[in-house]
C-alpha cells in the first residue's frame, strides 16, 4: 500500500521532523510557562544543535522519498541540499544567539518566543526548498519561508520603520511570488506535470517551443531574483534591511539567500541542464540563452549594488547594497556553469555566512551603545569600543575580498571559475566592482578610526557575551582565509552527485 | 455547445471587466467589491471547466475569506494609505505600455503553440482522484500546509494584536 | 459562435494577469497592490485547471490550484494583521507629533 510506504517515509526526513517538533515545543512553552526565556532558548538551541547533528550525519548519503504511482520521487535527501540545510540552520542558531543583545525595543523581548518560532517556520521552509524535485512543493516551502518572514520583518512593532518594512517585503514579495507561480502554471501547461524529473525528460526530448518556454523560466527567476534581492528585483532590499530587527536582517542576508540559490541551483542542475558533466561544462536540455540571462542579472546586481552603496550614509542600507553586490558576485559563479563555478559558489556562502551575519552583529552591538546606526555618529568608535572596532574592519575587508581573509578565498575562486569558463568580459566586471566596493567598505573604516567625533561620546562600554560572539565569527573569518582546504572538501563532498 | 459557448462568455466578459475596474478604480472600495465580481466570474470559469471542487472552494475562501479581509483592510485603513492612490502619468504610461505589451505577447504566444486542441467534451475530475493524489502522493505537501498555515496564524497574531507598553 | 477551446481560457488568464502586474507596477496603495497579487494568483489557477481539463492530466492541475488557494488565504491573512499594523504605528507617530507641537 502506497500510503504506508509514504507514512514511513515522512519519517525518514528526520530533521525536519524534528524542527517541528522544537517548533510546537515552543509554542507549548510559550503557552504554558508565560515565556520563560532561559527555557525557550535552551530548547530552541539544543533543538537547532540536534538538528545540526541530524543533517551532519546524512550529509553524504542520497535517499528517495515519496515515490509515487508515476515512479519518480517527490523528494531526495542529498549532500547539496543538505549543505544549503546547515547554512540556514547555523545562520538560525547565531540569530537566536544575537537576539539576547538586540535591545531595540523593550516589548521585542517579551515576545521572543514568537520569534524563535517564526524563525524555526523559515528554516523549515529552507529545509524544503533544499530536497524537494517538486515545483508545487518546491512553491509552499518558497511561500513558507517568505510568509514568516514578512512577519518577522515587522517584529519591531512599534517602530514605524519596521512595520513600512514589512508591510513592503510583503507586498512585493506576495506580488514576485505570483509572477513566479504563473511560470509554473505555464510550464505545468507545457509539460503536463510538475515534478522536476519529468520536465527534464520532456524537455530533453526537444517537444517543447523556445519562447513559451523562455517565458516561463523568466517569470520562473523573477520569484528567485527577489529572493536573492538580485537585479532588477533588488528595489526592496535596503528599505527592508533597514527597517526590520537588526538580527532578523542578518538571518534574512543569510537564510533568504540561500533558500533562493538552492532553488536556483536545483533547477538549473537538475531540471534545465544534463546531470553529468561535459568536457567541464554543462549543458543545457534544450536551446536557451542561459549565460545571457545569468550574466546580465550577475553584472546588474554587483553594479547597481556597488554604485549605489557609495551614497549611503546609514550602515544597514549600505550592508544591503553590498548584499546586493554579494548576490552579483555569486550569480557569476554559476554562470560560468562549469565544476569549479559551482564549488566556488558553495565556498564563498560558508564565508558569506561568517563575514556578513559577523558584520550585522557588530552593527547591533555598536547600536546597544551609541542608540545610532548612521556613520557619522561612528567617529572615534575605534578608541572607544577597539574589539567592535577591529572585528567589524575585518568584516568588511573580507566582505571586499582582499587577503588574509576569507573572502579573497571565495572571490578568487569564482574568478577562476570565470576564466576557465572564458568568461573575460564579466570576470573584469567583477575585478573592477571588489575596486569599487573597497571605496565604501574603506570609507567605513575611516569613520571608525581616523574621524575625530564631533561631540564627546558618552558611556560606552564592550560586553563580555557581545564580545565572545564577535569573536566566534571572526576568527574563523581570518583563519579559513589561511586554512580554507576544509571548507573546500566540504563543498567538493556536497556536489559529489554532480561533479565529474 | 452555444450555451457552453453563452455562458463561457458571460463569465469572461465579467471576470475581465471586473478586473479591469479593480485596477482601474479611483476607488479602493469600487476596486474591493469589483474583486468579489471577479471571484465569482472565475469561479464560474472552473465550473466550465468541470472543476466543481475547485469551483466551490474559491468561492468559500476567495470570497468568503480573502475579500473580507481586504474589504477589512480597506475599511480600517481609511486614509491613511489611501493617499497613494494618484499616481503620475508617465508611470501609467509606461506600465500600460509595458503590460499590454506582456499581455499581448502572451495571447500571441499561448494561440501559436498548438497545445492540447480538444474540443470534444472531456470527463471530469472525479473528487476522489483529488483527495488521493492529496493523502497519499503529496501527503508531505499536505502535511506542510498544514505547518505553514499554523506559520500564519501565528505570526499574523504576533503581529496584529495590541501590545501592552 | 465558436467553439471553446484552451485558448479563451488562456486568453483571459493572460488578461487577469497582465491587469493584476499593471496594479503592481503603476498603483502605489499597498492594498490595491495585494488585489493585484490576487489577480495574478487566480490567473495562475485558472491556467492550472484549464491546462488539467483540455490537457487531461488528471488531478494534479486541480491540487496544484487547491494549494495556491490555502497559499493565498495564508498571505491575506499576515497582510491584514501588518496593515492593521502600520495603522497603529502611524496613528501613534502622528500623536507623537502632535504632542511636540505642544511642548
Amino acid at each position: 500500500m502506497e500510503l504506508t510506504q509514504n507514512l514511513h517515509d515522512l519519517l525518514s526526513l528526520r530533521a525536519e521532523l524534528v524542527l517541528t517538533a522544537v517548533i510546537l515545543l515552543l509554542l507549548g512553552i510559550e503557552l504554558f510557562s508565560k515565556g520563560n526565556k532561559t527555557l525557550l532558548r535552551v530548547v530552541s538551541l539544543t533543538g537547532i544543535g540536534v538538528v545540526l547533528i541530524l543533517l551532519f550525519g546524512e550529509s553524504s548519503t542520497a535517499q528517495k522519498l515519496f515515490i509515487g504511482s508515476n515512479g519518480v520521487p517527490l523528494m531526495i535527501i542529498e549532500p547539496l541540499g543538505t549543505f544549503a540545510k546547515i547554512i540556514a540552520s547555523i545562520s538560525a542558531l547565531f540569530t537566536i544567539l544575537f537576539m539576547g543583545i538586540n535591545r531595540e525595543d523593550s516589548t521585542m523581548v517579551r515576545r521572543e518566543g514568537e520569534f524563535m518560532v517564526l524563525l524555526l517556520c523559515t528554516v523549515l521552509g529552507v529545509f524544503f526548498l533544499s530536497s524537494s524535485y517538486d515545483l508545487i512543493l518546491l512553491y509552499t516551502g518558497f511561500e513558507l519561508l517568505s510568509i514568516s518572514s514578512y512577519a518577522l520583518a515587522g517584529y519591531n512593532k512599534r517602530s514605524s520603520q519596521s512595520s513600512e518594512a514589512s508591510l513592503k517585503y510583503l507586498v512585493y514579495g506576495a506580488a514576485s511570488s505570483a509572477i513566479m507561480i504563473y511560470g509554473i502554471s505555464i510550464l505545468y501547461g507545457l509539460t503536463g506535470t510538475t515534478n522536476i524529473f519529468i520536465i527534464q525528460a520532456i524537455l530533453g526530448s526537444g517537444a517543447l517551443s523556445g519562447a513559451l518556454l523562455l517565458m516561463a523560466i523568466v517569470f520562473l527567476l523573477a520569484g528567485i531574483a527577489f529572493k536573492i534581492s538580485a537585479f532588477p528585483f533588488h528595489f526592496w532590499t535596503p528599505d527592508v534591511y533597514e527597517g526590520a530587527p537588526t538580527h532578523f536582517t542578518a538571518y534574512l542576508s543569510v537564510a533568504s539567500k540561500i533558500g533562493g540559490f538552492i532553488l536556483l541551483l536545483r533547477l538549473i542542475l537538475d531540471l534545465f541542464f544534463r546531470k553529468g558533466f561535459n568536457s567541464e561544462i554543462l549543458q543545457p536540455v534544450s536551446d536557451l540563452p542561459w549565460n545571457d540571462i545569468l550574466i546580465f542579472i550577475s553584472i546588474g546586481s554587483m553594479t547597481i549594488g556597488n554604485l549605489v552603496a557609495l551614497w549611503q550614509k546609514n550602515i544597514k542600507r549600505l550592508l544591503a547594497y553590498s548584499s546586493i553586490a554579494h548576490a552579483g558576485y555569486l550569480l557569476a559563479g554559476i554562470a560560468a556553469l562549469n565544476s569549479t563555478g559551482l564549488v566556488a559558489v558553495l565556498v564563498y556562502f560558508a564565508f558569506y555566512l561568517l563575514m556578513n551575519m559577523g558584520a550585522f552583529l557588530v552593527v547591533i552591538l555598536i547600536k546597544n551603545e551609541i542608540h545610532s546606526e548612521m556613520l557619522e555618529d561612528y567617529n572615534g568608535i575605534g578608541s572607544k569600543l577597539p574589539l567592535y572596532a577591529i572585528a567589524l574592519s575585518i568584516f568588511l575587508v573580507s566582505l571586499t575580498g582582499l587577503p588574509p581573509t576569507a573572502g579573497f578565498i571565495g572571490k578568487f575562486y569564482i574568478l577562476m571559475a570565470l576564466v576557465n569558463a572564458d568568461l573575460v568580459l564579466l570576470a573584469f566586471f567583477l575585478f573592477l566592482n571588489s575596486v569599487i566596493s573597497l571605496y565604501y567598505y574603506v570609507r567605513v573604516m575611516k569613520h571608525l578610526f581616523i574621524s575625530k567625533p564631533e561631540k564627546e561620546l558618552g558611556e560606552a562600554k564592550q560586553n563580555v557575551y557581545g564580545g565572545v560572539l564577535t569573536l566566534v565569527l571572526a576568527v574563523p573569518t581570518i583563519i579559513f582565509g589561511i586554512f580554507f582546504t576544509p571548507i573546500l572538501r566540504l563543498a567538493e563532498a556536497a556536489l559529489k552527485f554532480y561533479l565529474p | 455547445m452555444t450555451y457552453y459557448s453563452l455562458v463561457f462568455w458571460l463569465f469572461a466578459l465579467i471576470t475581465v471587466g471586473s478586473a479591469f475596474i479593480v485596477v482601474m478604480s479611483k476607488n479602493l472600495i469600487y476596486s474591493v467589491f469589483s474583486l468579489l465580481l471577479t471571484f465569482f466570474g472565475v469561479a464560474g470559469l472552473y465550473v466550465l471547466l468541470s472543476a466543481d471542487f475547485i469551483a466551490i472552494v474559491q468561492l468559500i475562501v476567495y470570497v468568503g475569506g480573502i475579500l473580507i479581509v481586504l474589504i477589512f483592510g480597506v475599511m480600517l485603513t481609511g486614509s491613511v494609505l489611501t493617499e497613494g492612490l494618484k499616481t503620475n502619468v508617465t508611470n501609467m504610461l509606461l506600465g500600460s505600455v509595458a503590460t499590454g505589451a506582456l499581455a499581448g505577447l502572451l495571447i500571441l504566444l499561448f494561440t501559436n503553440n498548438n497545445l492540447y486542441p480538444n474540443t470534444q467534451v472531456l470527463t471530469p475530475v472525479p473528487l476522489k482522484d483529488i483527495s488521493r493524489l492529496f493523502i497519499v502522493d503529496y501527503l508531505v505537501l499536505f502535511e506542510l500546509l498544514g505547518v505553514l498555515l499554523l506559520a500564519a496564524l501565528i505570526g499574523a497574531a504576533s503581529i496584529g494584536r495590541k501590545e501592552k507598553v | 459562435m465558436t467553439e471553446i477551446t484552451l485558448y479563451h481560457f488562456l486568453v483571459i488568464s493572460s488578461l487577469l494577469f497582465s491587469l493584476g502586474l499593471y496594479a503592481m507596477i503603476t498603483r502605489r496603495n499597498s492594498i490595491l497592490i495585494l488585489m493585484g497579487v490576487e489577480l495574478m494568483l487566480n490567473a495562475a489557477n485558472i491556467n492550472f485547471v484549464a491546462f488539467s481539463h483540455f490537457g487531461n492530466f488528471g488531478a494534479s492541475g486541480h491540487l496544484s490550484a487547491l494549494v495556491i488557494i490555502v497559499l493565498a488565504a495564508a498571505e491575506a491573512a499576515i497582510a491584514l494583521a501588518i496593515v492593521l499594523n502600520i495603522y497603529r504605528t502611524f496613528n501613534t507617530v502622528n500623536a507623537d507629533e502632535a504632542d511636540k507641537l505642544k511642548e
